[in-house]
């Protein structure tokens, strides 16, 4: 696995520092605080934000919406996953709705979503849409990967079937499971604060978002983009955290 | 007593392996089956083992019995380490605590004690291979089958790990069929040499090794 040094982490951060200095030019050549306002106001209305009354329950209802999509769609990618990675059949059955789902344009969902559902939960089926897909793709490749030799290795000992699956199966598609998971979330996290933008729950960063720029309030739009994008940075830790605990023998 | 195979047959496809195929073993020996490549040896064993289906047979001498089997890669499992790989294969025959001495006691006969701990990617392939037959003398086996065992190991190192074959044999003496394609090896390790043809495949000679 790789691991970041001090070296690697001083880079980063002097590439973060230069994003922002770019950032601070364009907004004084382009002089106008309407189309893009400097750093430090972003900075400061995102202070605002965090100390604002609303802040928390915004923040915790899109992270909730997220956990629900993500929690549905890992429940389902599991079951057709593992039904698809060992039967051909339930293969071939499963593919044309996996590439129907991951091909469609998510505008086109969450306007179909709209109309079928209650504002709130809207954003939850777009981000399952989005999840599913990859976290089932992750799965069935996982189980296709497991070595056969292994498998025969064990049958010949004798090792009966559930303890087959559960040390043999399980373990060897967990670094799949936690791919998934880890790319499903990043992509899952964005289509829910678009959906949110457009669906309007009560609580939400999108509907916040989207209340700011009615308002043309471009440096609260860039502040909740910041926030969300630190959030997001956050889970992905937070799943390799998890990664690293289980996956030890790598 | 002796394990017997009478009148198998076993096709892929239109390739026939065996057919009408007889072959003897007896108990408590060590039997070599050498032959060109492709005549069937792996499709043997792994019909004894179960994990290929004959498509007919009789075996006498094989219900009940529990099998170990030595391939020619390790086959660890990455995820368990040195110890926790042989009693996964102990793990439906002894209660815990044999179980973890069965194992110290045959990682101790290989020398890898210090390396219970280790995980198969931070072993070197001898070291692996090595968990390997010390796997498939704890288990409990009635016949242990043994597919080149060490056929991707070098020189020095296979004449040490065929010694420590012949001495972990020597203290249990159980049912073993070694396939290999070393003549040398054979002689050595073995008390009855097979010599196939095939496929299909045909005993062409049969050798027994005085000492
Ligand atoms: N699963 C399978 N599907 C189709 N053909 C197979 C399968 N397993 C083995 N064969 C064929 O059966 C024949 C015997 O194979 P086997 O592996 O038993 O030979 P072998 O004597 O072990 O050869 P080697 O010395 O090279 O290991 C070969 O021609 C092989 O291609
Ligand atoms: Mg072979």
């Amino acid at each position: 696995m790789r691991t970041f040094t001090t070296r690697d982490k001083i880079i980063s951060l002097s590439g973060a520092i230069l994003l922002v200095l770019v950032w601070k030019a364009v907004s004084l050549l382009t002089g106008s605080r309407l189309l893009l306002p400097p750093p430090e106001e972003a900075f400061v209305s995102m202070i605002k934000l965090a100390f604002s009354a609303d802040f928390a329950v915004a923040v915790f209802g899109t992270v909730i919406r997220g956990i629900m999509g993500f929690l549905i769609s890992l429940a389902l990618g599991m079951v057709i996953g593992v039904l698809a990675g060992l039967n051909r059949t339930v293969n071939s059955l499963v593919t044309p709705l996996l590439v129907a789902v991951r091909s469609a344009p998510v505008i086109s969902v969450i306007l179909l979503a709209l109309v079928w559902f209650r504002t709130d939960f809207v954003p939850v089926f777009i981000g399952l849409l989005v999840m599913f897909p990859i976290i089932t793709t992750n799965i069935i490749e996982g189980i296709k990967s497991v070595d056969r030799e292994l498998v025969d290795m064990a049958r010949s000992y004798r090792v009966k079937l559930p303890r087959i699956i559960l040390e043999v199966y399980i373990p060897a598609i967990v670094p799949f499971i936690t791919g998934g998971i880890a790319s499903a979330a990043g992509i899952g996290w964005k289509a829910i604060i678009a959906s949110e933008v457009l669906s309007q729950p009560r609580y939400g960063i999108g509907t916040r978002m989207q209340n700011a720029q009615s308002y043309l309030l471009v440096e609260e739009v860039i502040a909740w983009t910041i926030i969300a994008v630190i959030l997001s940075y956050i889970f992905e830790n937070m799943i390799r955290f998890i990664e690293r605990k289980i996956v030890v023998w790598r | 007593m002796s394990f017997i195979i009478r009148r198998l047959n076993k096709s892929f496809d239109s390739l026939e392996v065996f057919k009408e195929f007889n072959i003897a073993f007896p108990e408590n020996r060590v039997t070599c089956i050498l032959g060109p490549s492709g005549c069937g040896k792996t499709t043997l064993l792994n019909i004894i083992s179960g994990t290929v289906k004959p498509d007919s047979g009789e075996f006498s001498g094989l219900a009940g019995k529990r099998i170990s089997y030595i391939y020619q890669e390790p086959r660890l499992l990455p995820w368990k380490t040195v110890i926790g790989n042989i009693e996964f294969v102990l793990k439906d025959v002894y209660p815990k605590r044999e179980r973890k001495e069965q194992a110290n006691r045959f990682m101790e006969t290989v020398g890898l004690v210090e390396f219970a701990g280790f995980y198969p990617g931070q072993l070197s392939g001898g070291m692996k291979q090595r968990v390997a037959i010390a796997r498939a003398f704890a288990y409990p086996s009635d016949i242990l089958l043994m597919d080149e065992p060490f056929k991707s190991i070098d020189m020095e190192l296979r004449e040490s790990l065929v010694r420590e074959f012949k001495n972990l044999w020597a203290a249990d003496q159980r049912t073993v069929i070694l396939v290999t394609h070393d003549r040398e090896e054979a002689l050595s390790a073995g008390h009855e040499i097979y010599i196939l043809t095939g496929p299909p495949a045909a005993l062409a000679e049969r050798v027994i090794v005085t000492e």
